[in-house]
Order: C-alpha cells, then sequence, then structure tokens
C-alpha cells in the first residue's frame, strides 16, 4: 500500500508549486471607488482586473456587486453567475445571485427543486469536480497498476481498488452532469425588457418579453440573432445578440 | 440589575392597575339653551392604557341624546404611555325648565371615575318670541325652510282617510336607489294641526340591512297641507345599506295624546250639560304609523376597482404627517392618517401600512370625529401609529392609499399621501428608549429581524482555501494526468510479459539469456580477484549457451556445446564457434591456471570481459530460436 501513497505523492508533485501560489491582492482602489459610491470607476477596475486573472470568482463577484448598485442588474446577474461557476460554496456569492435574480422574477434554486438538493448538487465546481475525478482516476490506475505488477500485494489492493473505482465513477458521473450545464452556452438578458421574437428579424413578431436579469440558453446565432430559451419558462424565440450577456 | 427591573416593569405593565390613573370630565358647550336649540357634551377620559372604557351615561330624561363621534389620542412622555379619548354627545331638550346632567361614570380595574353634575338652563325658543314647545306646535307658527333634497319617495300616512287629518306620520327617502354603503337620509315626519298632550313617544322604523346614524337635531317648522297648517316635527337619519337588493325601511310609529273638545249638543235641553261642558276638552291616544318603504340597493362596479379597495363609499380625502421630522433610534414617531369627507366614515377600514422594516409598528389607535351639517355624515377619521426607528438614517415611510367610490362620478377614486422622511440618529449606548418595552434585552427576545436585504458586500480579502487550489491545479495539471496511465499502461504490458514467460519457459529461456549472461559479467566486474571474476564470466557463458541450446547449465562442455551449435544452429558461423572455443580456454585457463593465465589484475578481467561480451554479441546475431 505504500507504493500506491508514494504513486499519489509523486504524481502530485509537479503540480505543489500551483498550489503554493497566494490569491490575488486585495484591491483597495476598488475598494475605495465601491465606498464612495462610485461603482462605474468600480466596474472598470474590476473588469481590467479580470483580463488578467479570469477565472478569479472575488472579482467576479465585486464586478457583480458595482454593475448591481450602477444599476445594471443584467450584466450584474451574468458576473454573480460567473463567480457561483467558479465558486458554488461561497455564501455571499449565493446570497448576491439569489438577490439580483429574485429583482429578475427568478431564484437561485429552481421552482420544484429542493434547495437541499440544489445546494448539494452545486457544492462543488466544476474544475473542483474535474479534479477530484481525476484525483480519483489517479488513485485507481496506480492501484491497479500496482495489482498488476506485485503478485504479493495483491489480496491487499483489491478493495482500494475497487473502492477507487467507485469514486472515480461517482465524481466522473457528477463532472458531466455539472458540466454539462456550465459548457451550454448561456446568457442573461441586458436589455430592459427584451422583445423575444418568433425568428431572427425584426419582421418576426413578438412572441413575448422577458425582463433585464432572466438567465437564458443560447442554442444557435443567425446573424446578429440568437436562438434562445428561457430556463425558468420552458420557452424558446430569438433575440438580438446585443440584448444578450453571455456568461 | 437594570434589565432585570426593566423586565419585571414590562412584565407588569399591560397588567398596570388603570383605574389608578384613569380620570374622567364632562364639559357642555352651554348652561343655557333654548328649547330649540343644541347642547354639545364632551366627555374626557384619560388614562395610562391605549384601550379605555367607555362612559356609562346616566339616563338623561330632559334629553335626546345622540352621539357624535369618538376621538382618541395617545402620546408617549418620558417613556410613558397615555391615552385620552373625547366622546361627543348632542344633547336635544325636551323641557324648558333646569335639567341636570348626572355625574358620569367610566370604570376599569375596579377604579371609578365620575364627573361633577352640570345644569343646564332650557329656555323657551328665543324667536320668535311664544313659540310654542317642539311636540306642542302651534299652528300659526312661521314655516322654516327645509333642507332641499332630490329625487325623494314617500311614504304617505296610513289610515289617513279623512283628507286632512289632524296628526299623521310621514316618511321618505332622499333618493330611491343607492350603492352600498352609500348615505341616503331618512326623514320621519310628524305633523300634528291640532294641540298634543304630553310629549309623543316615536318609534323608530325597523331598519334590516342598513347601518344608521342619527342627525340632530330635531327640526321644526310649518307646513301647509289641503288647506291646513300643520306643524311639523322631522326626525332625520342617515342609512348605509350593507348589502344589495331590494330593501324595506318598516314602518315608523308615533304614540301621542291629542286634545279633543267634548261633542256636545248645543241645544240639549240639559241645561247643566250644556253648562259644565263648555270649554272641556277630552285626551285622546293615537297610534300613528307611516308606510314602509322600499328601496334598491345596487352593488359596486367590478370594473375599475383598485386592489386595495375595502368598501368606502363616500368622499374623501388623505393625508399623513409625522409629529417630528428628527428624531434617534429607539425613540418613538406618531404617524398620522387623516381621513376627511362624507361617507361612513366608521365603516372605513384602516389603509394598509406599507413595509416599513426600518420601523417597529405599533398597532394603530383609531379615533373618529362625525359632524352631521347639511344632512351628511361628514368628519374626520384619525388613525395614529406609534413607530419606532429601528435603524438609523433618513428613513423613508413610503405613502399610505386608500381608495373608495365616489357615487357623484359614479367611479374608484384611489388617494396616496405623500411620502414622508425621517431623519433617524444613533441611539446613544445604553439609553432606555421612549417606549421601554423595546428594550435591548427585550429586542433581543425577539431574534433577529432582517431591516433591510440588501447586497453582500465586496470581498476584500480573497479567501480561496487550499482545498480549492489544490483542486484547481490538480484540474489545470494538463500532461501530469498522462503518468498514471502511463504507469498502468506499463504494469499490464509487464503482466502480459509475464504471463507469455510463464506459457514457454524455453522461449523464455532463449531470451533471457543474454541478459543473464550480461548480469553476471557485470558481477565479475565487481569481484574482488580475478579467478572469481573469471568463474562469474564462465559462468555466464556456459549459462548463455545453455539457455540458446535448450540445455541444462550443469554438465555442459565446450565440446558438447560445439557439437549442439552446429547441429540446431547450422546457421552459426565457424568464427563464432572458434570463437566461443577460444574464450572458453581463456576463462578456464584463468579459473585453473591463474598464473598462468597472466589475468591477475583489472585490466586483463576487462580485456577477458569485452572478448567475452564480444563473442555474445556475435552469437546474439547468429542465433535463432
Amino acid at each position: 500500500m505504500n507504493f500506491a501513497w508514494l504513486a499519489v505523492f509523486l504524481a502530485l508533485a509537479p503540480v505543489l508549486p500551483a498550489v503554493a501560489t497566494p490569491g490575488p491582492v486585495t484591491d483597495p482602489e476598488g475598494l475605495r471607488f465601491y465606498s464612495q459610491g462610485n461603482y462605474q470607476a468600480a466596474v472598470q477596475l474590476y473588469r481590467q482586473a479580470l483580463r488578467g486573472d479570469p477565472r478569479n470568482a472575488d472579482l467576479h463577484y465585486n464586478l457583480g456587486n458595482a454593475l448591481f448598485k450602477s444599476g445594471q442588474t443584467g450584466r450584474a446577474i451574468s458576473s454573480f453567475q460567473r463567480a457561483f461557476d467558479i465558486r458554488p460554496r461561497d455564501a455571499d456569492i449565493r446570497q448576491n445571485l439569489d438577490f439580483a435574480l429574485r429583482r429578475a422574477g427568478e431564484e437561485l434554486a429552481p421552482t420544484g427543486v429542493p434547495p437541499l438538493l440544489f445546494f448539494t448538487f452545486h457544492l462543488l465546481s466544476e474544475r473542483e469536480l474535474a479534479a477530484l475525478h481525476w484525483l480519483a482516476c489517479w488513485l485507481l490506475l496506480v492501484l491497479a497498476g500496482l495489482y498488476l505488477w506485485k503478485e504479493s500485494l495483491r489480496p491487499r489492493l483489491l478493495s482500494g481498488t475497487l473502492a477507487a473505482g467507485v469514486l472515480w465513477s461517482a465524481f466522473g458521473a457528477w463532472w458531466l452532469a455539472v458540466r454539462s450545464g456550465v459548457s451550454q452556452q448561456r446568457g442573461v438578458i441586458v436589455a430592459t425588457s427584451a422583445e423575444i421574437r418568433s425568428g431572427p428579424g425584426e419582421n418576426f413578431n413578438v412572441s413575448f418579453t422577458a425582463p433585464e436579469g432572466r438567465r437564458l440558453q443560447i442554442f444557435s446565432q443567425e446573424g446578429d440573432w440568437l436562438e434562445i430559451g428561457v430556463l425558468k419558462e420552458g420557452i424558446k424565440g430569438w433575440i438580438p445578440a446585443a440584448a444578450i450577456d453571455p456568461i | 440589575m437594570r434589565s432585570w427591573c426593566l423586565l419585571l416593569a414590562l412584565a407588569l405593565w399591560p397588567a398596570a392597575p388603570a383605574g389608578a390613573q384613569l380620570s374622567i370630565s364632562a364639559q357642555a358647550n352651554k348652561t343655557q339653551v333654548p328649547l330649540d336649540d343644541q347642547v354639545v357634551l364632551a366627555v374626557t377620559i384619560t388614562g395610562i392604557q391605549s384601550s379605555l372604557p367607555d362612559p356609562q351615561l346616566p339616563t338623561l330624561q330632559n334629553f335626546s341624546v345622540y352621539s357624535s363621534g369618538r376621538n382618541q389620542s395617545i402620546s408617549f412622555v418620558n417613556g410613558q404611555i397615555s391615552s385620552s379619548v373625547i366622546h361627543t354627545f348632542v344633547l336635544i331638550p325636551r323641557v324648558v325648565g333646569t335639567a341636570i346632567i348626572p355625574s358620569i361614570t367610566v370604570s376599569a380595574g375596579g377604579a371609578t371615575a365620575r364627573t361633577e353634575p352640570i345644569v343646564i338652563q332650557v329656555v323657551h325658543q328665543a324667536e320668535p318670541a311664544g313659540q310654542a314647545p317642539a311636540v306642542q306646535a302651534h299652528p300659526t307658527q312661521t314655516p322654516t325652510p327645509r333642507p332641499a333634497v332630490t329625487s325623494r319617495q314617500t311614504a304617505r300616512p296610513s289610515g289617513s282617510a279623512a283628507a286632512a287629518p289632524d296628526v299623521f306620520v310621514t316618511m321618505e327617502l332622499d333618493k330611491s336607489k343607492a350603492f352600498v354603503n352609500e348615505q341616503m337620509t331618512l326623514s320621519v315626519q310628524f305633523h300634528t294641526a291640532v294641540s298634543l298632550l304630553g310629549n309623543p313617544q316615536y318609534v323608530p322604523p325597523q331598519l334590516e340591512g342598513f347601518l344608521a346614524e342619527d342627525m340632530p337635531p330635531l327640526r321644526h317648522y310649518n307646513e301647509t297641507r289641503n288647506g291646513r297648517n300643520y306643524f311639523v316635527t322631522e326626525i332625520k337619519t342617515a342609512l348605509f345599506p350593507l348589502r344589495t337588493g331590494r330593501l324595506t325601511i318598516g314602518t315608523a310609529t308615533v304614540h301621542c295624546q291629542v286634545q279633543q273638545q267634548t261633542n256636545v249638543d248645543p241645544f240639549s235641553p240639559d241645561f247643566f250639560e250644556r253648562f259644565f261642558s263648555q270649554g272641556l276638552m277630552t285626551a285622546q291616544t293615537r297610534t300613528l304609523s307611516s308606510q314602509p318603504l322600499r328601496l334598491e340597493v345596487t352593488a359596486l362596479p367590478d370594473a375599475g376597482k383598485p386592489i386595495d379597495f375595502s368598501g368606502a363609499v363616500g368622499h374623501f380625502s388623505l393625508a399623513a404627517a409625522t409629529d417630528k421630522s428628527r428624531t434617534k433610534v429607539g425613540d418613538a414617531v406618531n404617524l398620522t392618517l387623516t381621513i376627511q369627507g362624507t361617507g361612513n366614515l366608521k365603516a372605513i377600514a384602516e389603509p394598509a401600512m406599507p413595509s416599513l422594516p426600518s420601523w417597529r409598528v405599533f398597532d394603530p389607535v383609531t379615533s373618529v370625529n362625525l359632524q352631521k351639517k347639511g344632512d351628511l355624515v361628514q368628519g374626520s377619521k384619525i388613525i395614529r401609529t406609534v413607530l419606532v426607528p429601528r435603524v438609523s438614517g433618513d428613513l423613508a415611510i413610503p405613502p399610505v392609499s386608500l381608495s373608495y367610490f365616489d357615487p357623484t362620478r359614479n367611479d374608484y377614486v384611489r388617494l396616496r399621501t405623500q411620502p414622508l422622511t425621517v431623519s433617524v440618529a444613533p441611539g446613544e449606548p445604553n439609553a432606555v428608549p421612549t417606549i421601554g418595552y423595546i428594550a435591548p434585552s427585550a429586542a433581543s427576545a425577539q431574534g433577529i429581524i432582517r431591516v433591510n436585504e440588501d447586497l453582500a458586500f465586496l470581498k476584500v480579502r480573497p479567501r480561496r482555501t487550499m482545498f480549492t487550489r489544490c483542486l484547481e491545479a490538480i484540474a489545470a495539471a494538463g500532461l501530469i494526468h498522462i503518468l498514471p496511465f502511463a504507469f498502468f499502461l506499463w504494469a499490464l504490458a509487464l503482466n502480459a510479459y509475464r504471463g507469455r514467460l510463464s506459457a514457454n519457459p524455453q522461449g523464455a529461456r532463449f531470451r533471457g539469456a543474454l541478459k543473464a549472461a550480461a548480469a553476471r559479467i557485470r558481477q565479475a566486474h565487481d569481484a574482488g580477484d580475478a579467478q572469481e571474476a573469471a568463474a562469474l564470466m564462465a559462468e555466464a557463458l556456459t549459462g548463455y549457451l545453455a539457455g540458446k541450446l535448450g540445455e541444462p547449465t550443469a554438465g555442459l562442455t565446450m565440446r558438447r556445446a560445439q557439437e549442439l551449435l552446429q547441429k540446431r544452429q547450422p546457421q552459426a558461423s565457424q568464427e563464432s564457434i572458434e570463437l566461443i572455443r577460444s574464450v572458453w580456454e581463456d576463462l578456464d585457463l584463468s579459473r585453473f591456471a591463474p598464473a598462468a593465465a597472466a589475468t591477475q589484475n583489472a585490466e586483463a578481467v576487462e580485456t577477458l570481459s569485452q572478448k567475452l561480451l564480444l563473442l555474445l554479441e556475435v552469437l546474439e546475431k547468429e542465433l535463432k530460436r
């Protein structure tokens, strides 16, 4: 069994330097702008910071706050959603996303889904699930390799190998399920009241309107028009691309 | 200790003996009143509780008594609540003379408070001089102008067979159709053309399906009907229909005694009868009833009905005000909503208060002040609500709305007050609020109260856990994922190789001969002396040839090996076989005659091993399985 731990350590060794890398430095300027009510300046600052660190959940969250305070509910929801995708367990991110969504007539936990189930499903981010899946996969491969290599250790390695297989299957399925939601093209309506038409053009009738901040799924694009589906109501239509902020 | 005392005080506050500080006073607006006028009696009750009892009015035989409203105010001073209610009564004098309003009492909590008696002098009507009392009409009285009414519905006197009876009762409504809760005025007129004996007794009609409001005072005027002068006493009542459909107002009844001259034959032969009956009047009891009235009550229209409409009908205005614009956290502010106008003010529901999460809102105290002028029930309804700010800042009180139906416009009207703002300063630490029962200790017992919902603040310091960072690093590991796969594939290949070896031992020996020989040669390099090294190299050569030829190592001689090579490996060259012999002999010489072999140093061992390796290399190329 010591061989297995040795193998895991050896496998992790190359990534340890990355683990030790500290998080982004606190930005006092953004805090100052935000506290003074200069939300537009804070938005500019956070957007600039995100160009260098696009997977920083804190920056997405702070940008969402500044956008919301400046009256851009749709873009704020978009930012909060990105932060949620990266760090779904963060209580502040959940609260602000839910708060902003309720302004648009939605809730973070969809209607009909028990909140406990929803938040359990979103306990880990897609990245974290991918990592756990790979860890379980590594463990399985190393234990299976040792099982093949060392005949004398086979009786002791059998249960561990099977457990690693179960873990790998579970994390793999979970990861795929979350990934299927995250990898879909999504967007948020940023127009005050978006008109959703039956076809990709002004000559088509307006089928329905949707408020700013409503989350959408993007199916296809036809010129400047996007074919979308409204997640909550489950209805489809076409909307100008400019009216949507893709997530 | 202080908090315990406060809690004790809070616990005992509702049960404090209200009667201990209950007081009552009464005041009449005049002490001398003509018979056709009225006295307004204001009874004021004060106490230290928000809900004060009603006064117990004694029987006032000399007056007709009408309630005219109730006005309550509540105040908080130095943490003490005090309340006062003013009950207003209209007293219509019935007879001339000295009338005493006895003590009015109020009881609460076992204690009773009472007013001083009030003496009222009732005099004859001032103008015109010598006017008769109301119920003893004089046919020559000057007619009083009557209030204008429209679309009247009149019930003729019942049983008025005679063209011009001495006394009769009529009843009329100012309208024949009305909306639910719309005011209509019912007038009951008592007509007399003869003198009455004593006070008539009035029995009001049955008013099922109506809310009735007296409209004092009695009115008196003269009227001419069928060429006969009548003195009319009119009683008005405001009615508010409570339901739709066809409603009936029952008969109004008056019991009275009229003077009737004795009917004596002036030509009677009986002298005494003629003499004693001259000017003799007799009393006759009459019961007079009006005809019942019927009217149609229609429902309010559904079209355009505001969502907050609660049934108010009439014409109203709405205003909101606070008693202060600056306060501190925990100090009370009185919000006063004033509904003013004409209509059934008593039945108007309190407007819904907007959501005030930044305030603690107490139950409102309502007072109604009715004035009955011009045949209309009008006045104001005042709703006072105590608000206590929970937080500091400029706190807004959003507009309050009231919807009512205006029957003159036949439409709904929605009123909205102006939004109010109160500047609230932070409370002083440990300060006792003006209302004691929201002290911090008591407030904490209520649990956490959400005042406002807002975004959580910025993330000033990053909080990425080691767990998250580890996992993100692993997810981004890239090619590192290949390593476990490579290891597994290697183990898989190794396992397969081992499987093949175990399936064919001869072949495995043939393929592994060179490797085994090389291992022995390496051992020979590490050997302690040349003789041992030569022995190891000899073993390497013998083992190699045995493995290639499929023979046991033990007992394999050079000659035997050469023979087998020629026989089993015909492709082996003669030079190779000769080289085997040469190397074998060199090795034997080194092993068994070291002195002669001159292989005593490392260089000699190296030379021999090179020669052996060269031989093995050649054989490896030539020998095929």
